[in-house]
């Protein structure tokens, strides 16, 4: 890639693939692809189907791309998409909210979750599942709407405005229902923040 | 500097988490911070809570990108990017080109060169296109006779053509259906 194609953003990006660039697209893929990865993955627990609905929701906005309006983001777009995606996927299956390295009742599968060890030896690895568990259950007990914004900020990365523009609320209820969010979290997860 | 009330302290903790505090508000959040304990407190627990919600942080799988690029089907758009012209329209050029060094010395009708090898190259779309619609015509019209054979003869020959016909259609119908419960993905992948 050029120098100067570096500093292009999103939509720049965009206008430069629907005028013959389609390799260009491959830079957003790139921008985007961890942070759509591990959003997805919080989403349905299981780093194949993360990778695969991520590759859908590219694939879904390539095809439309004639479509984007540039007075919203891109970020955005992708995202709804694939949340939408993440969403008809989670009910078509029917996957069940399944604790860490605890089989699936339904199809017997593992689910594809560890978090990397921060403590070592055999007392700290234990202390890594109970804790990524805890974190786990606590985000999964939180009312949807504000799961889904603690998702999409702390796991897409997503700012208050991409938030906001996604979600179609205004400013002040996307910071709102983060920290409200937040408070819970720290509430449940009291034990761990204590350490 | 004006003193500043808790409801509001713990808000800027929240936005200083997410990098959207700046200028005066940090500068006012930083002061109070000096003096509270409580507020300390908190920031260190959102700070936790934070650190906490960062464990497990999972990335894409190593040449995701190339697999997506090579995953993505043309899309309606590209035949009507400027890239998409460029194949035809370089065809058509040397194509004028070739007739024009094929046609040089060769006297022409119409007087001028130029306009000699323009009235040539028209010329030879219009014979091509007349040809096309001839043998389009034509490979109807042979379709036609083949039809009309079958209806007209005996019920054996409109049995094997209604057979044909259902076993077609339920051969589309089959395949359609199970691209349907195969999916995008799997299909996308090119399973």
């Amino acid at each position: 890639m050029a120098r100067g194609e570096e500093r292009l953003n999103d939509e720049q990006i965009v206008a430069a693939v629907l005028d013959g660039r389609e390799e260009l697209f491959g830079d957003l893929i790139k921008r985007y692809q961890n942070r759509l990865v591990n959003y997805l993955f919080r989403m349905v627990r299981n780093v194949d189907e993360a990778h695969d609905l991520a590759q859908e929701a590219f694939i879904k906005v390539y095809q439309a791309l004639d479509g984007f309006d540039p007075k919203y983001r891109f970020s955005t777009w992708l995202f709804r998409v694939a949340q939408n995606a993440a969403i008809d996927h989670i009910r078509k299956r029917r996957i069940k909210v399944v604790s860490m390295h605890r089989q699936d009742a339904d199809d017997g599968t593992n689910q594809d979750w560890e978090f990397p060890s921060t403590e070592r030896g055999p007392y700290g690895e234990m202390r890594n599942v109970e804790r990524g568990e805890a974190i786990q259950q606590a985000i999964d007990e939180l009312p949807w709407e504000y799961r889904e914004l603690i998702l999409l900020r702390h796991y897409g990365e997503m700012s208050y405005d991409e938030i906001a523009g996604l979600k179609d609320m205004p400013l002040g209820t996307v910071k709102n229902k983060l920290f409200r969010g937040r408070q819970m979290l720290k509430q449940t997860l009291a034990d761990y923040l204590r350490d | 500097m004006a003193t500043v009330d808790h409801a509001t302290i713990q808000e800027w903790l929240h936005r200083e988490l997410d990098d959207d505090l700046a200028g005066p508000e940090s500068q006012s959040l930083r002061h109070h911070l000096t003096d509270c304990a409580d507020c300390r407190a908190e920031q260190r627990a959102l700070q936790g809570l934070n650190q906490l919600l960062t464990e497990g942080t999972v990335a894409a799988r190593s040449g995701f990108q190339e697999e997506v690029m090579a995953a993505l089907p043309p899309a309606a758009w590209e035949a009507r990017t400027r890239r998409a012209w460029r194949l035809p329209l370089a065809l058509l050029v040397a194509l004028m080109i070739a007739s024009a060094l094929l046609m040089r010395g060769t006297p022409l009708e119409g007087g001028g060169s130029v306009i000699g090898i323009v009235t040539a190259v028209a010329d030879l779309f219009a014979v091509a296109l007349v040809t096309g619609a001839g043998l389009l015509g034509h490979s109807w019209q042979g379709m036609r006779m083949v039809f009309q054979e079958l209806l007209s003869g005996s019920a054996t020959g409109f049995l094997g053509l209604a057979i044909l016909l259902v076993g077609l259609n339920s051969v589309l119908f089959l395949t359609l259906r199970r691209r349907a419960r195969v999916g995008s993905v799997a299909a996308r992948r090119g399973d």
